[in-house]
């Protein structure tokens, strides 16, 4: 096949092949470009609703991980509007939630984190909503922690595409969306997710942890220490191993 | 509850097995009061009378709703029950994730409920009727009466025209006045063993103010299908698009188009719904079509199906018009009698329809054409992603077509009359005439039908209204028109309407207006994407800064980016035109916002007031601890 025949799109000036029937972000991925996210995960179904990837296709603004590629598309994906409606998406999710980030185990591995710094987050813009959320600790290897869960629907994808289990789904409706486990009790120890799930390790914050393996990474080691999210966002943060022997100070 | 004759069709899922579809989904009337001590008993009937025995994950919303309303809540066994049910086919469900599309609805309760349930509406026009003065009656009735009756609020209930209004167990009360709020208040304390609201209370009004076409169209069943019936199927997709149609549900898309993909798609079956969600407040049309012009409704229906070549048909109704349900059954079982309906409709072979009807319960989204097929399918109403559009892959992965009641209607006078006939009446391409519900401050609110070239200022003189300051067109997610273009025509090109038109004198503070609607989509957001979900509850809470006077330039600034952010960025019209209210106002009247800003360079703050939900959450677990 000719060069002129494999469709392309155009992206951030630059131009990126596609395959017919992949989204503007499945391209991308394809060809190394990263474009920020938080609900996307390439080994399960897209859902396109944090809006964290959103790009200007041809001057309008879209989701990229749901936006099919279209032959001769030009598409932005870090031009300054974007990059500022991106920015107060992730104050949005700091708002809505309870994160703490100087005492949470994720830390320097969580990727809402991480793109607040690359977005030059400064504050959270937005009045904080202080949300009065449950807890789940009784899973024997498994926290729920929903004050920091932002809804994005991975661990109920991947629970129910890669694990076979649909241990979990969203419940309720608005602000009041939840995060639950499928079962009577409605409970974490009762819905058959277990710590080695990709369920459990698919999420981007810090919602599903696991009890007994706190702070995995040495600070310094963590992987959004050694490089920002914008160059090593196609690398998935569960797969990141960091030294275990040595942190900045050693 | 009424039981009716069941006649079944098969009906092929997605994984290939042959499943059976009753007739009549909802056939429950509510009870009044609500019963209780619901046992398995009751269950296990409610499914053998009107799921054939099997309930399905599909069916589950409908049955849902059919033990709220008999006993006015869905209790834990209630829910066990039906999780235990359906887990016995291939797709499970546990109880949580019941429990989860429970919550989703806002007419659906899991805790107890007392035996009388009262709903008041808090549309605007509610309020500029009176409503607060009601709201505190019966607080203090349900204060008095705890075990025996219950005040909560809901979104818009169609009554815009006679409020306000309320629902007692989910049947409407139009017109709350004294005397009825003491007859409320006799039924709570004698406790009789069986209420009829309909003879008890006034029942909603169609209030027809002016008809045209559509509302003067007598209907004589089967004569527009038989018109149709002269040609192939296809056939009818010319006339549609000769006619120029568009969809009259508020998003105006050219009906022609959405029934040609469908007739178009390569499928085993295809769907046909037609949209009776009406949520957006200040609409009652599509009420008043059901109750007076249904034949035309499912008559255009019935023409759907032939053209795109559908056997199966649904009209998803809102909670809110279940009063309707009795009327609309016996309309349906007419048909079928009449062989309008059914198999082999007139003698045509392949002409089917099989017409259902089925209830929302309570979610404005639902309105949204692929959140309204996942309630269908008994699921949480979500949007979905597009593309795939409906028309491509709808209910249950079948092409479906969605459009509103009055498309329906109009569609049954484009085959009564001809599509050319029908574009005949124009305005700058806007065809046929629309109907539009009007409330608000105006002599004559009610029902109008009027061609495309009507303006603002000619409704305004129609209905009465006298010192107008300010016009809803289209309901919230519409446009507020200020005196300066009240010139424009109702029309797709200038100010497109779905049918609300709600009307602001210049008494109204309409810093109240927009605080309403905003607040009405911050309760109503489905919750699937950051910027509607998060954006609507910043929206409000920025509104009550400037309704307590704490507000200063920068909240102005938050507005302005936040209505930016959603309009872009949400995932369906919902969010993204949440913020419409503050954006017209900002924009039109600015100084309603700069008013309510703080005068004060210190911030007046009420400790007690700001501290309450961290004083009331150390209590919640000082309880628990000692539990």
């Amino acid at each position: 096949m000719s060069d002129q025949t494999i469709p392309c799109i155009e992206l951030n000036g630059k131009p990126i092949p596609f395959q017919a029937g992949e989204s503007i972000m499945q391209a991308a991925t394809q060809a190394g470009v990263y474009i920020p996210h938080l609900c996307h995960h390439p080994d399960v179904s897209p859902h396109g609703s944090c809006r964290v990837c959103i790009v200007k296709v041809n001057g309008r603004v879209k989701a990229s991980c749901i936006t099919p590629a279209e032959e001769g598309a030009v598409v932005e994906s870090e031009c300054d509007e974007i990059r500022q409606l991106r920015k107060r998406l992730i104050q949005m999710l700091f708002v809505e939630g309870n994160h703490f980030c100087p005492s949470c185990e994720m830390s320097g591995q969580c990727q809402l984190q991480a793109l607040a710094y690359d977005l030059n987050m400064l504050d959270t813009h937005f009045d904080h909503f202080y949300p009065n959320r449950a807890i789940d600790c009784t899973h024997p290897d498994i926290i729920l922690d929903r004050d920091r869960c932002i809804n994005c629907d991975l661990c109920v994808r991947a629970s129910a595409q890669i694990d076979n289990k649909q241990a979990l789904s969203l419940g309720g409706r608005g602000q009041q969306t939840h995060l639950q486990a499928n079962c009577e009790s409605g409970l974490l120890k009762d819905s058959g997710i277990e710590s080695q799930d990709k369920a459990m390790h698919i999420c981007p914050v810090g919602a599903l942890l696991p009890k007994n393996n706190h702070y995995p990474q040495i600070t310094g080691e963590r992987i959004y220490d050694k490089a920002p999210i914008s160059e090593v966002g196609n690398v998935r943060p569960e797969n990141h191993q960091g030294d275990q022997t040595k942190g900045p100070i050693s | 509850m009424e039981k009716v004759n069941k006649r079944q069709i098969n009906w092929i899922d997605k994984n290939n097995k042959m499943t059976q579809i009753p007739t009549l989904l909802c056939m429950t009337s509510p009870s009044v009061p609500y019963e209780i001590g619901l046992t398995e008993k009751h269950l296990n009937e409610l499914e053998a009378d009107h799921f054939n025995g099997q309930l399905n994950r599909k069916d589950l919303l409908q049955f849902l709703i059919a033990i709220q309303q008999r006993f006015g809540w869905i209790c834990k066994d209630a829910i066990a029950w039906c999780s235990h049910r359906i887990s016995q086919l291939e797709t499970g469900i546990s109880e949580q994730e019941i429990r989860g599309i429970i919550d989703f609805y806002s007419f659906l309760e899991k805790e107890a409920c007392p035996p009388l349930h009262l709903h008041l509406s808090t549309n605007v026009t509610d309020y500029m009727l009176g409503q607060q003065d009601h709201q505190a009656y019966f607080e203090t009735l349900a204060k008095e009466y705890p075990k025996r009756f219950r005040v909560t609020n809901t979104s818009c209930t169609g009554l815009c025209d006679q409020g306000p209004a309320a629902l007692l167990n989910g049947l409407p009360i139009p017109a709350l006045n004294n005397s009825i709020r003491e007859a409320i208040r006799k039924l709570v304390e004698e406790q009789p063993a069986k209420i009829d609201v309909a003879a008890t209370f006034p029942t909603p009004q169609d209030n027809i103010q002016l008809k045209d076409q559509l509302l003067n169209r007598q209907l004589q069943s089967g004569n527009a299908i038989k018109r149709v019936m002269t040609n192939p199927a296809e056939g009818f997709l010319g006339e549609l698009n000769a006619a120029r149609l568009r969809g009259r549900g508020g998003a105006g898309f050219p009906t022609g188009f959405k029934w040609q993909t469908c007739a178009d798609a390569d499928a085993s079956q295809k769907v046909v719904v037609c949209n009776a969600d009406e949520g957006e407040p200040g609409t009652f049309k599509d009420r008043v079509l059901l109750h007076s012009h249904i034949q035309q409704v499912i008559e255009g229906m019935t023409i759907a199906a032939r053209t795109v070549g559908a056997s199966l048909g649904f009209i998803y109704l809102r909670f809110e018009y279940q009063y309707l349900l009795p009327m609309l059954t016996a309309a349906i079982e007419e048909r079928v009698t009449q062989n309008l309906l059914g198999d082999a409709i007139l003698g045509e072979e392949d002409f089917n329809f099989h017409l259902h009807i089925h209830l929302g319960a309570g979610a404005y989204i639902c309105g949204e054409e692929s959140a309204l097929l996942e309630s269908l399918e008994g699921k949480r109403g979500i949007p979905r992603i597009r593309p795939p559009f409906p028309a491509q892959a709808g209910y249950l992965g079948y092409p479906t077509i969605v459009n509103n009641v009055e498309t329906f209607c109009c569609v049954a006078e484009v085959a009564l009359t001809g599509g050319a006939n029908f574009a005949s009446r124009q305005c700058e391409g806007s065809t046929g005439t629309k109907i539009h519900s009007i409330s608000g401050d105006c002599e004559r609110p009610g029902i109008y039908e009027l061609p495309f070239d009507t303006t603002v200022e000619d409704i305004l003189k129609l209905v009465g209204a006298k010192n107008t300051q300010a016009v809803q067109v289209g309901g919230p997610s519409g446009k507020l028109l200020f005196p300066e273009l009240f010139h424009e025509p109702v029309n797709f090109s200038h100010v497109s309407s779905g049918g609300s038109f709600m009307v602001f004198d210049e008494s109204r503070d309409l810093f109240n207006v927009v605080k309403n609607f905003t607040d009405f989509f911050h309760h109503e957001s489905c919750g699937f994407c950051t910027p509607c979900r998060v954006g609507c509850g910043v929206l409000s809470e920025t509104l009550d800064k400037f309704a307590k006077h704490h507000a200063s330039d920068d909240d102005i600034q938050h507005l302005r980016e936040m209505m930016e952010l959603m309009d872009v960025a949400s995932h369906c019209g919902l969010g993204q035109t949440a913020a419409h209210p503050v954006r017209f106002l900002l924009e039109g009247k600015p100084d309603f916002f700069k008013n309510k800003e703080t005068t004060d360079s210190v911030v007046k703050i009420d400790i007690h007031e700001e501290t309450s939900a961290a004083r009331e959450l150390h209590l919640a677990n000082a309880g628990e601890s000692h539990e």
